[in-house]
């Protein structure tokens, strides 16, 4: 049997090419599942989706706090997903669409990022996989729910920063109990004035204590930001057909 | 296992997703394999011949809040979130995961405060509707700690549940701690195209 690029694949090694099941011809062949064709392993192949920068400063302009039909194009061949992986600052939310005319979401709703993305350590395997056709789209629509911008209050030589307008400051920890009183902030940077500081701590919604002082002048509406980076992986093979 | 990735399943039974069969030999994904090397089986569902083709995958969410702030937990407080099955649906794991949500109620939760609760953070059943009849998915609420994993640490259903087309498939949670809550369970699967 030939593949769509001229290729001829093996036979099924069970039902030889019949698509039935040998054994039971009132059903399809539960090795190669009707296909006909013998297992394809795949080529090992990984599409990343960004970065992406959510409540965040890029090129002098503010990006939002989501961004919907994020795509990328399936170009090479066709692409059985088999592990979905993330590196975040902060958790966000997440909708996959197949990315056909129809964007068929795989979910009901945006699931968080904890719930359906691992890492390389510890991957997320789906044991359904799904085939993304050649020249078709993976298609994402993200929420950050952790960073944040605004403007604030912030005195040259002081490091405490007060909460203006937008935000909030995060107070909260990151998911999981036990919850620790430590709020994702600390040790994250927020631009402030178009300069990257370290926070220290978040005392609250409304102020928070950077690492050094703030060396930037005296201002009570000073732009800041405090961004989430967003990085998914679509791990899978690649498929001869 | 051969290079066709066949073996006999683990049961050394037959299939239940095609009819009975004299050769259970049948096809395992080999990506599993790399998860937890010889403890695999213990991890894997039983009936391991999911089939790839058939399936459509799906994540089917129950929120608590993440999406729909009006529906937040507040301290020690139960809610319901519905899904119904529009088509035959295989769930093969269960993740979730839960946050406080600001601005939390006083006291702080840590250990030694008085009032305090910290882990577990809730716990929820499963309430499968079929027709005039509900049944559920464990005896009484079992707690996070006990029945939900992380993408990163997935509990995988020892043997898939299937769920047919028209049930509803609802999520019982209930805060177990003094502060607002946001939840979300995810249960991961398939539809049967």
């Amino acid at each position: 049997m030939s593949n769509g690029n001229g290729q001829q694949q093996a036979p099924c090694p069970l039902c030889h090419g019949t698509r039935v099941n040998p054994y039971n011809t009132n059903s399809v062949c539960p090795v190669c599942e009707g296909t006909g064709n013998a297992y394809d392993p795949g080529r090992e192949y990984t599409y990343e989706m960004g970065p992406l920068i959510l409540n965040g400063l890029v090129g002098g302009a503010a990006t939002p706090n989501a961004q919907n039909a994020v795509s990328l194009q399936i170009n090479r061949a066709p692409f059985r997903w088999m592990f979905l992986l993330k590196q975040s600052t902060f958790p966000f939310t997440i909708q996959i669409k197949d990315g056909t005319d129809s964007h068929n979401p795989f979910s009901n709703q945006q699931v968080h990022s904890d719930n359906i993305a691992g890492n390389g350590t510890h991957p997320m395997p789906l044991l359904t996989p799904f085939v993304f056709g050649k020249t078709t789209y993976i298609e994402a629509d993200f929420t950050d729910l952790g960073g944040a911008q605004g403007t604030a209050g912030v005195t040259n030589g002081s490091p405490t920063v007060t909460l203006n307008a937008g935000g909030p400051f995060n107070t909260s920890p990151f998911t999981g109990a036990p919850y620790s009183n430590t709020p994702m902030w600390n040790g994250n940077t927020i631009t402030i004035a178009g300069v990257n500081y370290v926070i220290s701590a978040v005392t609250s919604q409304n102020q928070l204590t950077l690492a050094m002082n703030y060396a930037g002048a005296t201002a009570a509406a000073a732009a800041f930001y405090v961004p989430n980076n967003i990085r998914v992986a679509f791990k899978g093979v690649e498929l001869s057909s | 296992m051969d290079t066709n990735f066949l073996i006999r399943s683990k049961a050394g039974v037959p299939s239940p997703w095609v009819r009975a069969q004299r050769n259970p030999k049948v096809r395992v994904s080999p990506f599993l394999y790399a998860q937890e090397q010889l403890y695999n089986g213990l991890f894997l569902p039983e009936v391991r011949d999911l089939p790839s083709k058939a399936l459509r995958l799906v994540f089917h969410t129950f929120d608590f809040g993440f999406t729909d702030p009006t529906r937040i937990l507040g301290p020690y407080n139960e809610d319901y979130f519905n899904i119904p099955m529009g088509k035959n649906t295989l769930f093969w794991a269960i993740t979730g995961l839960s946050i406080p949500a600001p601005p939390s109620t006083t006291p702080t939760p840590a250990t030694g405060n008085v009032g305090a609760q910290i882990s577990p953070a809730l716990q929820f059943n499963f309430l499968q509707g079929h027709g005039d009849v509900v049944s559920q998915w464990s005896n009484k609420p079992i707690t996070d700690i006990e029945g939900l994993g992380t993408a990163q640490d997935p509990m995988f259903f020892r043997s898939p549940v299937l769920v047919p087309t028209g049930d509803t498939i609802t999520a019982d949670v209930q805060n177990m701690g003094n502060v607002n809550l946001k939840a979300q369970i995810v249960l991961h699967g398939g539809e049967f195209i």
